[in-house]
């Protein structure tokens, strides 16, 4: 039979292992506010029974493990949603910046430049020989072909800042990766000996948080604890080896997350937005020079073909008589004037299809709609995020006041097991005073 | 489910920063009273504002043009007016200059009043608006009617400076597409070969060489210059008629088009004002529940 020793000795157990979950409960207090912290929870069981006298006796309590409490599948649907989120608010970002470069709708737009452009060559018609008139008309012209410079420029100035941007995110998704690197070796080294690195795990943990922001990433955990880590297809980490990304090798890699966004706005959105405004600059330029060049001077009213180069001719602006309002010059025809006055409401762009004035607001409403598009998916992609945040807060985070009242109820525990200790002893007291 | 302290926490900031968001973007709407700041606000919407805003615009440039028009033709209808008198004035003279009771004298005297009345008809043929000649057509600088005079300074005929009639039109945009011709070809008013002036220089020269029954022969060719004079001013006041309601179209139009656009761009302020004041309440509402809710842990109950 066991002796009044063996009752002490469940005591003490006792109440060294409430000791412990105290420090657990402890640990979780002093954490509660730390983000991506995972909650630990002592795991006490019953100690093995010992066999004896024909009897199974309990042994007490022991603290068989302290567990992380972590959501694998949702840890997956957070980071996933992280992506998605980094992606669209960079979106919304630059075409934010973008569309309010427009400025429109207001009359600092290229929209209320290309009506003056028009009017100007309406009101020249009235008076072909009016000087004013036609200085007005130089005027406006270089006003309109500088907000088309202008655009253009914002255009190639914003695809050299997103290449810095570029830069910086890599470097920052590079730093990361070595983190993780070496976060992974430790967590290796120190699960050898059996016991779950928890820290360690969290410190990964929020790594990857962080990471999913910059790029497209999915993970796969060794049996070792060792972490496999990819970018898209690529792998950019595994047991042996860190592979960081290079800024200029990243095309068809990284397809989400600001890095994934940044690369399609500089690849494609931009150039294309790019080569749009182009267009609208080439067919006005080509269609106001074919009935210019049909009058005295032969020569062309635009120079260059393109948003970036459009100007008024060198000649013309050296002397507005140098404008061809009629093909024969006379003082009071005006049949190229009105000819181009009319190109205002005639479907000149893009092979006939739309007139300046529809090309550009469609144009400006694509913009708008893309921009629309990226702040949508941004709102809802963070209410999105913060329910899957909360769900995966609901299992891992700590609850001061759960863990309060488990602190009470250890302390009751730890107390009884204190008074049963007390009880044992003065029995044994008694016992030896016989 | 259960419900962590950080859930509690980060639902409420959550809120309040969400709720913060909105009333920033209602207060750059007030204060500039658009709806629309940038495209993404409304893209169909800033599409229809563009349009509207370009139709405006050009609106006012027709209008513009058509100020001119309207000037031009009437200093027409008043020059034509003036020719219609003075055609007037020719026919009452010639027909009493035609009676054979006048002496050679009288006669005389005619021919001194036909002259004058030729240069008349000569300036006015010349006259101008704007630096832009009436009868030109489109040589619209230089006089369109040279006179060729003998020793005395006698104008003996008159002819076109620059060999045929000009008879090209001045043209004006109206509208999208739209162009009218506001000027009166000089054929239509003085005659395919300018018979107003032939007219007049054989009546001088009749009277002064005392010949009453030349001069009744000319009568007829007095009724058809000045009926030719009269039907011009009946055209030219056609003319500024249909002017005058290509501009009645044009203000209305505007005023339609200012509606429009400021339906599309323009913010219902009172509605606003409404929505505004309604997200503070429901942004001071949620503030007293936070702090209600961080105040309650069970810390406070335990002694």
């Amino acid at each position: 039979m066991p002796g009044l020793t063996h009752t002490l000795e469940i005591a003490r157990r006792a109440m060294m292992t409430h000791q412990s979950v105290l420090s657990v409960i402890g640990h979780n207090i002093a954490n509660a506010n730390v983000s991506g912290y995972s909650r630990q929870v002592a795991r006490l069981a019953a100690e093995k029974p010992l066999h004896t006298t024909g009897f199974d006796w309990g042994n007490g309590v022991g603290l068989e493990g302290i567990e992380r409490r972590r959501h694998l599948f949702l840890d997956q649907r957070v980071r996933s949603e992280m992506t998605a989120l980094g992606r669209w608010r960079m979106r919304a970002d630059v075409l934010g910046q973008i569309e309010t470069s427009l400025t429109e709708p207001s009359e600092s737009g290229l929209g209320a430049a290309l009506d003056d452009f028009w009017n100007a060559w309406s009101e020249l018609s009235s008076n072909p020989q009016d000087m004013a008139l036609r200085a007005n008309l130089v005027e406006k012209s270089q006003v309109l072909t500088e907000r088309f410079r202008t655009l253009d420029q914002r255009i190639s100035s914003m695809r050299a800042e997103l290449q810095v941007q570029l830069a910086y995110e890599v470097d920052s998704f590079n730093d990361k990766l070595e983190r993780l690197e070496s976060i992974s070796r430790q967590l290796v080294d120190a699960e050898k000996s059996g016991a779950m690195a928890n820290d360690l795990r969290d410190q990964r943990d929020r790594l990857l948080d962080e990471m999913s922001l910059l790029a497209d990433i999915s993970w796969h955990e060794q049996g070792d604890g060792s972490l496999t880590l990819r970018v898209g297809n690529r792998v950019v980490l595994d047991a042996v080896t860190r592979e960081p990304l290079s800024v200029n090798r990243l095309a068809g890699d990284v397809t989400g997350g600001s890095i994934g966004a940044l690369l399609e706005l500089r690849e494609e959105t931009l150039p294309q937005m790019g080569s749009d405004l182009d267009l609208l600059a080439a067919d006005l330029v080509q269609q106001v020079n074919a009935r210019h060049r049909t009058g005295p001077s032969r020569g062309d009213f635009f120079s260059g073909s393109s948003a970036g180069e459009i100007a008024v001719a060198a000649e013309i602006v050296n002397d507005p008589l140098a404008i061809n309002a009629s093909t024969s010059g006379e003082a009071g025809e005006n049949d190229i004037a009105l000819a181009i006055a009319q190109l205002q409401s005639e479907r000149i762009i893009s092979g006939g299809r739309m007139t300046t004035s529809e090309y550009w607001g469609a144009l400006v409403s694509q913009l708008g709609v893309m921009t629309q598009e990226a702040r949508f998916q941004e709102e809802n992609g963070e209410m999105v995020t913060e329910a899957t945040k909360a769900q995966r807060e609901s299992v891992q985070g700590v609850s001061l006041d759960e863990e309060m009242a488990n602190m009470v109820s250890t302390q009751h525990a730890y107390l009884a097991a204190a008074r049963v200790f007390d009880v044992a002893s003065q029995m044994l007291e008694t016992l030896m005073e016989v | 489910m259960r419900v962590s302290t950080g859930m509690l926490h980060g639902a409420i900031l959550n809120n309040i920063r969400q709720a913060h968001g909105r009333i920033l973007k209602m207060q750059a709407e007030i204060s500039s009273g658009q709806r629309i700041q940038v495209p993404s606000d409304d893209p169909a919407g800033t599409a229809r504002a563009l349009r509207l805003r370009s139709r405006l615009r050009a609106n006012a440039q027709w209008d513009r043009n058509l100020t001119q028009a309207r000037d031009f033709a009437l200093a027409t209808e008043t020059t034509l007016g003036r020719l219609a008198d003075l055609g007037s004035e020719v026919r009452v003279l010639a027909t009493r200059a035609a009676d054979s009771s006048q002496g050679p004298d009288e006669l005389a005297a005619f021919g001194e009043h036909f002259n004058s009345l030729l240069e008349n008809l000569l300036s006015e043929a010349n006259a101008e608006h704007g630096g832009v000649r009436l009868f030109g057509g489109t040589d619209t600088r230089e006089a369109p009617y040279v006179a060729m005079r003998n020793a005395e300074g006698d104008i003996v005929s008159v002819t076109t400076r620059s060999g045929a009639p000009n008879e090209g039109d001045l043209l004006r945009q109206v509208g999208a597409g739209e162009v009218i011709a506001i000027n009166t070809p000089g054929t239509e008013v003085f005659g395919d070969s300018l018979e107003s002036f032939e007219t007049l220089i054989a009546l001088r020269d009749a009277a002064r060489a005392g010949d009453a029954a030349a001069v009744e022969g000319l009568l007829s060719s007095v009724d058809a210059d000045w009926e030719r004079v009269t039907t011009t001013q009946a055209v030219s006041g056609v003319l500024i008629q249909r002017i005058g309601r290509f501009a009645e179209r044009l203000e209305l139009d505007a005023i339609e088009l200012e509606a429009s656009r400021s339906g599309v761009e323009d913010l219902d302020i009172s509605q606003a004002l409404i929505e505004y004041h309604e997200e503070q309440a429901m942004l001071e509402a949620s503030l007293a529940m936070t702090s209600r809710v961080l105040e309650l842990t069970l810390a406070r109950f335990l002694s």
